[in-house]
This record gives C-alpha cells, structure tokens and sequence, in this order.
C-alpha cells in the first residue's frame, strides 16, 4: 500500500488550493476546441483542460481528468476517464467540498 | 473465527485455496473473548486505502483496525491500473485516489478458462470497479484478498462510496446519538461488544425506547455478566423501587423480549440480556 501520490477530488474553487499538484478534476464537457476543452466542474465553474491524449471523446459527457493544476482556472491532463452521460455533479461537488475540508483525513 | 462468515466465502473464493479462518486458527484454540469480536468484525465497511494504511500502524498480523475498529470485510472503488495473471491468482493494482493498494484474486482451480478470459478482460487498466474483499497479510505486505471485483457502470455509485466512507468514519469516530461513542484502546474487547453501534434497528437503550424500558434494560446491561440464570421481575421491581410500578416494570419486560433484547432462561421468571 502506498499513499504518497493521493490525488484529491476538486471543483473548480478547490483549484487554487492544489497549484502545480496532481488533482482528480470531474465535470462536463461543453466546448471543445484545438488541444482543450473546456468543462463545467462540480461547483459550476468552468475550467480549461489542456489536452495530452486527443480529441477523442466517445462515452458521454462527463469525464475524470487526473491532471496538474497549472492556474485557478486550468489543469493539464495527464490521463481521463469517461464517467458515462448520466452522473450527478451537484451531489459529487458535496465529496469535494467535504473529502478537502472536514473530513481529509479520510483521503490526503 | 467467524464460522458464518467463511460459509458464505467458500462460495467466492473458489474453495479450497484459502484455508479457511477456523482451520487457519486451529479451531477451538481461540479464546471466546476473540469469537466474540469476531461477530463485530464481520460487517463490512466502505474505506479508502489511505484509512486502510492509517490504519495498519494500529494492526497486527491478523488483526487490521481503521478508526481504531477492527475491521475484516472491506469495500472500496477506485481505478485498476494493472491485472496480472499468476499461477494461482490475479493480481491486481487499485488507485483510489488516495493511495494505491495490491488486491489478490484467487482462481478457483475448476473454473472454466471462458470465466478467467472474461475476468481479465473485465478487469483491464483504466476500468473503475467496485471491489469487495477482506485484509490479509501476505509475506508481511497488506493485501485485499477480492471475493469480487465488478466494474463500475453508473459512476454516481463512486461519489455515494465516498460518502459512505465519510460517513462511516464520523460514526466511529465521532459516536452516534444512540450509541456511545467507541472506548479508546485496540480491539473490541468482549464486554464492549453488546454496546458496539450497529447499523439500524431498535437499539438497546435507543431512543425508541421508554423511561422504563431503558431503565430495565440498563439493569440487564450491568448483570449480564455476573448471573447465569439471569433475573427476575422481582429483582428489577427492587432495583427500580419508588421509580416504576411493577405493572410498568412487567410491560417493559415483555415488550424487549417480544423485541429480542432479553430472553427467558431456566423458567418465565428469569430473564436476560441478548446482548443487542
């Protein structure tokens, strides 16, 4: 077991918290445009992803970014998941919220 | 250990290759103060690999705490990074994103080749899955021996494990309402079991309860350990004189054993605590 790389689960407020580190970013795709995309996160923020892996997206609209926090507002990615086209942001921002304040001692 | 228990796992961990816990531990070798954790242990708990790694500074070779719980079947979800097949099982890494874990699947010697195939390409890297399993030590490494390995479908499956795990954490560690918050120390000891909270239910001494209904039960909590045959009316009606009549004493009395709280021992007369 080996906990040194843990990643924490973000929205786009908690961004700010985790520069230059290793985050697991969910939202919603909704633009796409040459190498980014841009995505709403769990708080209704929107957040630029700088594409590594292509412009392939096939498996809904919602995705797991794992990826460095570059600025408050981006996050280059290091490798993604396809979360499906039916997933409820508004009660995974509550596990953001809680996983990186009252409770991180269950996750970091 | 926990005979039920191993019953039911000889189904999914293929039979036969894991020794089973009672044969492991030699039989009757245990002391019953051990038997009795052993019905505690058996619930399942949702964890991260950060709790189960916390956690391992407070285990021993065969015991594994989290949230200073022993602990024995446990569920997470997180990301499979790697399968790979070894003579007698699958192995497995998991990335929860709070840490990663080794997880053992055993294959069942007389499983079909069609049913390997299909595990390996269910359980490719990248896939999200529940996994359900129990903790192991395995030449001195902390392993997840999986009963069950399933991929994830609908992701909010993954935000309610998460929540499940925050939540099961604050229970134990911050204590419910109805039950008293854990006593400090490692392992449950057998006294402590009958109080330890438990998933719903009509608890002894929970809120659903009357004044009088508490109160009796409160006595029974005490004297259980002390008298065999257990108690009578007439020993509650002394203990609780000028509080309760023994009309209301009787009524309280009939209503937990209807509720399993206590019983009858050597006639109706004598009563005494189930221990839940």
């Amino acid at each position: 077991m080996e906990v040194s790389n843990a990643k924490p689960r973000v929205n786009f407020s908690q961004l700010r918290k985790f520069m230059g580190k290793k985050v697991l970013l969910v939202g919603e795709i909704q633009v796409m445009q040459n190498n980014t995309v841009r995505m709403k996160a769990a708080d209704g923020g929107m957040v630029t992803v700088e594409l590594t892996k292509g412009p392939h997206f096939d498996g809904g609209e919602f995705w797991e970014f794992e990826g460095v926090v570059q600025s408050p507002t981006s996050v280059k990615e290091e490798s993604r998941t396809s979360y499906g086209d039916r997933f409820d942001l508004a009660t995974y921002n509550e596990v953001c919220r809680l996983s990186c304040d009252k409770y991180t001692q269950v996750f970091l | 250990m926990m005979d039920s228990y191993n019953a039911g796992a000889s189904q999914f961990a293929g039979g036969g290759f894991m020794p089973s816990q009672g044969q492991a531990d030699g039989g009757g070798l245990n002391s019953p103060a051990q038997k009795r954790a052993g019905s505690q242990t058996s619930t399942l708990r949702a964890v991260t690999i950060k709790q189960l790694f916390d956690g391992a500074q407070n285990s021993s070779d065969d015991i594994h705490m989290v949230d200073n719980q022993e602990i024995q079947n446990v569920t997470l979800v997180g990301k499979l990074l790697s399968c790979d097949e070894l003579s007698t099982q699958l192995k497995l890494r998991l990335d929860d994103g709070t840490g990663t874990a080794e997880v053992c699947h055993w294959i069942d010697a007389d499983q079909e080749p069609e049913q390997l195939a299909q595990k390996k390409a269910d359980w490719r890297p990248g896939v999200y899955a529940r996994v359900h399993g129990n903790m192991r030590n395995f030449e001195n490494k902390r392993t997840i021996v999986a009963f069950s390995i399933r991929p994830i479908v609908d992701f909010n499956e993954l935000t309610y494990h998460l929540l499940s795990c925050m939540f099961q954490h604050a229970y134990f560690t911050t204590g419910s309402a109805t039950a008293p918050a854990p006593m400090g120390g490692l392992g449950p000891s057998a006294q402590m079991a009958p109080t330890m909270p438990q998933y719903g239910g009509d608890q002894a001494g929970g809120a659903n309860m009357t004044p009088v209904q508490r109160a009796v039960i409160g006595i029974f909590q005490k004297a259980d350990s002390t008298s065999s045959q257990g108690i009578t009316t007439g020993d509650l009606a002394n203990a609780l004189a000028g509080q309760f009549s023994a009309q209301e004493i009787q009524n309280a009395v009939t209503h937990l054993v209807e509720e399993g709280h206590v019983y009858t021992t050597i006639d109706e007369f004598h009563f005494r605590f189930s221990g839940s």
